[in-house]
This record gives C-alpha cells, structure tokens and sequence, in this order.
C-alpha cells in the first residue's frame, strides 16, 4: 500500500497532511450516554429527517472533506498520524489495541478496491466501535473515492462505493443538520447507533428488484 | 448492500434514472417513521463535486 498525503487537496485549502487537524469538530459523550440519547431522538426524528426542502437540496455530500463531515456530524474523533504512528485511544477507549488489525484490513480494502491510497488521518467513535477510514486514488474524487469502516477490533470492515457512502451522508446530514446542544447530541447519538456499521452483511438480506446493492 | 447496526440492518441501494442520473435509497431498520416502520430516504446521487463553500 503506498500512501500520498499530498496528493489528497481538501476545501480549496493546502493539501491534506497527517498532521492536519479537525479538532473543532471532537466531540466526548459516553456511550451509555448516546444510548439514552438515541433513544429519545427516536421518538422525534421523523420530523427531523424531514427538513426544510431546499436545505436537503442544497447538501451535496461529495465535499473535499466527505470523510470528515460525515464523521464529524455523528461526533466521530479524528485520529491524526494514523498511517504513520498508528491508532490512538478515543474517549477512553482502546483503539490502539485495534492498530495491527485495522491496518491489516485497510491494506487489503485497498489494495482490492483497487485503490491503492487512503486518508492520512482516520475516524473513530467507541460507538459501535468504530474507525472510518477514506480510501482514495492518487487524487482524491469525492465521486469515487470508498469509505471504509472498521469494526469488530478491526477484524471485520463494510466497504462503502462512493454512492452508498453518499447516500449515508445525506441522511445523517438530514438527522443532525441545524441541530445543537442536546438535540445534536441526541441525534448523533440516533445515527451512531442505528447508521454506522457494528458488523458485516447479515446472513439474509433484502434486495428489492431491479436495484444495485452491491 | 446490506450491513448491521448496533440497533438493526441497513440497506442502501442504487437505482439509475432513465435520464441517465442515479438516485440512492437508505432504509436504517432501527430508525422508525411515523407508522413505526423502518426509515426509507430516497436521494438524487451527487453529479459534481460540491464547491468549497457548500462542502464542510
């Protein structure tokens, strides 16, 4: 796997570094926490996933930093130096315990992508647990570069083509967008639980007639 | 394609227009609309990048 830090540009800004920082957007809850909260957010979120028409349509979720803004709107932490120093604790949490295998899983996601390059820094929420990770050509094109998130201690991940990753994006930007204070936190809280991935396919599934799921 | 949630599956599927644009439909089993079904959006697939300004 090679990696290219600076062939990755985001927002108009310099190229994208390990040591480029989101910080602003790190947010700490517990996980009971987000449970409790996720549950309430339940109750109204019908509602919320419905907002104002041209706000839905203004969104478009293939940014310089799509990545970012969807790990960022569930609460997600960034973990810079992750391909160089490897994975760091998150909220307590021991993803560095995680480092060998996510590392192992990103190598073989990209490389059978085919893409052969990913984000310098990575994702990680200790709720499922997991750790997203961007996988890019050398250029990165927000209209294919994959997501790739990591689970189970970094033993399973669900790779996501750019249109599915899209597609998640705009929900979760439907369920958090103009949100603040606990209600943000409620429906972070929502979206981790019910949208990011704890696990891999289920045994059994369902595929609606003439549509792509794969 | 097809993965679990720590509160139920979601399904996210792709479907092209005969205009030639895709659209996208997620369907999240743990978020319940009004009737207490399971949530299903359905969104226009981004064609162009977004712009600096729209994107963060």
């Amino acid at each position: 796997m090679k990696i290219d830090n600076d062939a990755i540009g985001f927002e108009g800004k310099s190229s994208q570094r390990a040591g480029w920082s989101r910080r602003r957007f790190v947010t700490a809850t517990s996980a009971s926490t987000l449970v409790v909260a996720g549950s309430a957010a339940m109750t109204s979120c019908t509602a919320a996933a419905a907002p104002a028409a041209e706000e839905a349509a203004a969104f478009n979720p293939a940014g310089g930093s799509w990545l970012g803004q969807i790990a960022s709107a569930v609460g997600a932490s960034v973990i810079e130096d992750a391909l160089t120093k490897g994975l760091k604790d998150v909220e307590n949490f021991a993803f560095s315990a995680w480092n060998t295998k996510v590392e192992n899983t990103v190598s073989n996601s990209a490389s059978t992508a085919p893409f052969t390059y990913v984000y310098g820094d990575y994702w990680a929420h200790r709720v499922p647990p997991v750790v997203l990770v961007g996988i890019t050509q050398k250029v990165s094109n927000p209209l294919t570069d994959k997501m790739l998130a990591c689970v189970n201690s970094g033993q399973d991940s669900v790779l996501f083509e750019a249109w599915a990753w899209q597609a998640l994006s705009m929900l979760i930007n439907d369920l958090t967008s103009g949100k603040t204070g606990a209600d943000l936190t409620g429906f972070q809280a929502l979206c981790l639980i019910s949208l990011i991935p704890c696990g891999k396919s289920p045994k059994t599934g369902r595929v609606r007639r003439g549509w792509s799921t794969g | 394609m097809t993965y679990v949630t720590r509160n139920g599956t979601v399904e996210i599927s792709r479907h092209k227009e005969p205009d030639g644009t895709y659209r996208a439909t997620i369907q999240a089993d743990g978020i319940p609309d009004a009737k207490g079904n399971a949530t299903v959006k359905d969104y226009p697939l981004p064609t162009a990048v977004a712009s600096p300004d729209t994107s963060d």
